[in-house]
């Protein structure tokens, strides 16, 4: 039985990876996520001492990623004093596209309400992780790497993980 | 003389102790920034932020929107040419421009710091601005509350600097622009309001310089976000100047 539950773990290990994410791009991520309607999301509210617990996930339905912000709120502050982010990949999802150094996927699941979180753009507005390293070697290429970035409009969105930070 | 010392202490005690446990009126009108990016251009991006945030108030705009009628172009603070500069601080500069009686609404003249994946430096290109729509504003001006050390100075604030940022805000209603050290490069950013009784954002801290994580500013950062928590600890720590932003009576 114990040997079942391992494998099954191993397998489901596997499959699943995570971005890294330092302080301020889960600040920024969770802080997006709060913005989005309950219509895009899956929202929970628990009670904390003094406060409330607010867990967001997206998108609603299972995909090739899965963004969850964890969201901590105060007295009457309108935004969080706590954020804890995590986005996992399915990596062996067929909708995953990989290249040298990145992954990404597209989907129209909640595109409009992503393109209106996002502050600035007009047909095409984008979001990125605050981390951003310039000009990393890596295959014999210079290339610029983010720990994510989002590209949407109103109809699809692009969504790009940097492969060189998966744990 | 020790008489004095006790009286002008024991005032300043008194003041400490009448400042609100909280100042959040500000954040109603509180204009999302963009993301800067990698374009070294945060002092345009904060003193813009001041005067959208002032002149949403004035205009009792709450809640504003991208594009919404105080959006204005951080570029124009960046070619417009400097109108009064004497005796002014650095940082102080640019939001003076501003009083010519107007600015540039965003969508006349964007603020783009990306191209796709690639930082870009399009905010610094010149364009012919005297043509192009204005957007009628207040005249504001700036106050110093304290310089101290360099735009790189760590560790050289106190409490009593936390207070006088705390008291500008509470007596002006009016945001407050503060320099601090952000991992190693100089970074100007707006403080809209404070809550000494909730957790904030530790921000580049260890567990050690932050503290009991109680008591938080509410800051206005120029990375997409509209505003965000953190902690008194990060401003006593990595701060080292603040400027009241006010209109002009």
């Amino acid at each position: 039985m114990k040997f079942v539950f391992i494998a099954i773990l191993m397998i489901s290990s596997a499959h699943a990876s995570q971005i890294v994410l330092d302080g301020w791009d889960q600040i920024k991520l969770g802080t997006l996520m709060a913005k989005l309607p309950d219509s895009a999301v899956d929202r929970n509210l628990d009670s904390l001492a003094g406060g409330k617990r607010i867990t967001t996930i997206f998108p609603r339905k299972s995909d090739a990623f899965e963004i969850e912000c964890v969201n901590d709120y105060f007295d009457d502050s309108p935004v969080p004093s706590i954020t804890a982010c995590t986005i996992s990949l399915d990596i062996n999802h067929q909708k995953i596209e990989k290249n040298y150094d990145e992954i990404r996927t597209t989907t129209s699941a909640g595109a409009a309400s992503m393109f209106e979180a996002f502050p600035y753009g007009k047909d095409s507005r984008s979001f990125r992780s605050g981390k951003f390293d310039e000009g990393i070697d890596f295959n014999g290429k210079k290339t610029n790497i983010f720990h994510y970035m989002f590209t949407c409009s109103v109809s699809e969105c692009l969504y790009r993980f940097s492969e060189k930070v998966l744990k | 003389m020790k008489l004095v010392t006790t009286i002008v202490f024991a005032l300043l005690s008194f003041n400490a102790l009448a400042l609100p446990e909280k100042f959040t009126e500000l954040l109603p009108f509180v204009q999302e920034a963009p993301d800067q990016g990698e374009t070294n251009t945060c002092l345009y991006v904060a003193s813009t932020g001041a005067m959208e945030l002032i002149a949403n108030k004035k205009n009792n705009v709450r809640n504003p929107q991208p594009y919404g009628p105080y959006d204005l172009a951080e570029s124009f603070l960046i070619h417009a040419p400097t109108l009064n500069s004497s005796g002014k601080y650095y940082w102080e500069v640019p939001i003076l421009k501003f009083n010519r009686g107007y600015g540039i609404h965003i969508n006349d003249w964007p603020y783009d710091a990306w191209n796709n994946t690639d930082a870009s430096t399009s905010a610094w290109t010149f364009r012919q601005w005297a043509n192009l729509p204005k957007v009628e504003l207040p005249k504001v001006e700036t106050i110093p509350l304290f310089v101290i050390g360099n735009r790189w100075s760590t560790n050289v604030l106190k409490q009593s600097h936390l207070d006088q940022v705390k008291e500008a805000l509470v007596t002006h209603k009016s945001p407050v622009m503060i320099n601090y050290n952000d991992n190693g490069y100089w970074h100007v950013i707006l403080i809209v309001g404070y809550n000494d009784n909730i957790p904030g954002y530790c921000y580049e801290l260890t567990d050690k310089e932050c503290g009991e994580r109680k008591g938080a500013f509410y800051v206005r950062d120029s990375f997409g976000i509209a505003y965000e928590l953190r902690d008194y600890d990060w401003f006593r720590v990595k701060g080292n100047a603040a400027f009241i932003v006010k209109e002009k009576i």
